[in-house]
């Protein structure tokens, strides 16, 4: 009896340790889990960067005309007049619609000076922003000096 | 003792359940975190590496303050100082131990790959000029990371080739 009672207690107490354990392990699991998308994010973000700095300086050297960046970066301009670029997970161009994409929104083009909004984006469940940069840029013929 | 057998199987079965899912959990652990830790030191070479030679760059964009030239066949970034009376250029190239490497002589003077001192690990930089006016960086890093940025430096950019 006393055997019997005693070896029911070790299974018990085994049987709580595993119920407590698998507890823990969902959670330890669910930080790693975050861990990798945070650890993905931040390699995003920082392409997104280069990417988005590369695209600025684009768009000063063309003097803030999306045509010209268009030849330069391929991409489709839209009817509003934005430019959209496609990339893959590598955040290598593509022709193709890939993981993520920029987007280059002319905001204002007043007295030669021109601005756009690029925005890059990745595509989930749901299209999010990671990054937006402002660049501004005076047209050389008014011979004024750039902003970013 | 037929249940005496049936107890011990159970609670051996779930000491070796229980000892597994340990196991499981430490090498998921181990996994994540050596994905976490690659995809950072991947990140750090591929951002420090870019941000390194494009901050060189726009700190020097003056006339006559930026040159193409190469090393033992290898692109080589020159950034020509124009402010002191003493007049010298630093050199910006990957050597062949594979490190991106920064050299500051004389103008004239020869530069070898072993000249200066290594900043980084960095397997290739090749420079290139697009468009006339801008100055494409490729760099590949020494965790095989290719980057590319490109630049529009104001001042006009010379090439000097062979």
């Amino acid at each position: 009896m006393n055997k019997n009672s005693s070896s029911r207690a070790i299974f018990l107490e085994l049987l709580l340790n595993f119920v407590l354990f698998t507890i823990c392990m969902a959670v330890c699991l669910q930080i790693f889990a975050q861990a990798y998308t945070t650890s993905n994010r931040s390699r995003s973000i920082a392409r997104a960067s280069v990417v988005a700095q590369s695209i600025a300086a684009s768009f000063k050297a063309a003097e803030g005309d999306l045509s010209q960046l268009e030849q330069l970066h391929g991409g489709t301009l839209d009817e509003s007049g934005a430019l959209w670029l496609e990339y893959d997970q590598d955040w290598e161009p593509s022709q193709l619609p890939g993981q993520y994409r920029v987007c280059v929104q002319p905001v204002s083009s007043e007295n030669g000076l021109h601005t756009a909004l690029i925005s890059c984006k990745e595509r989930k469940d749901q299209e999010s922003e990671i990054l937006s940069l402002q660049v501004s840029r005076f047209a050389a013929e008014e011979g004024g000096d750039e902003i970013e | 003792m037929k249940k005496h057998v049936t107890d011990v199987f159970v609670v051996l079965t779930l000491f070796f359940a229980y000892t597994a899912s340990a196991m499981l959990l430490c090498a998921i652990g181990a996994g994540v975190y050596q994905r976490t830790a690659d995809g950072m030191q991947k990140n750090y070479d591929m951002r420090t590496g870019v941000l390194y030679v494009a901050e060189k760059i726009r700190q020097n964009d003056v006339v006559g303050g930026l040159r193409i030239d190469q090393i033992q066949e290898k692109d080589a970034l020159v950034l020509v100082d124009q402010t002191t009376d003493d007049k010298y250029e630093t050199w910006i190239f990957v050597d062949e131990d594979g490190n991106l490497r920064e050299a500051m002589v004389s103008p004239g003077n020869d530069v070898k790959g072993s000249d200066g001192y290594p900043i980084m690990p960095m397997k290739s930089m090749q420079l290139s000029i697009v468009d006339g006016s801008m100055l494409d960086v490729q760099l590949l890093t020494g965790e095989d990371e290719l980057t590319s940025i490109r630049l529009a430096p104001l001042c006009a950019l010379q090439e000097v080739s062979g």
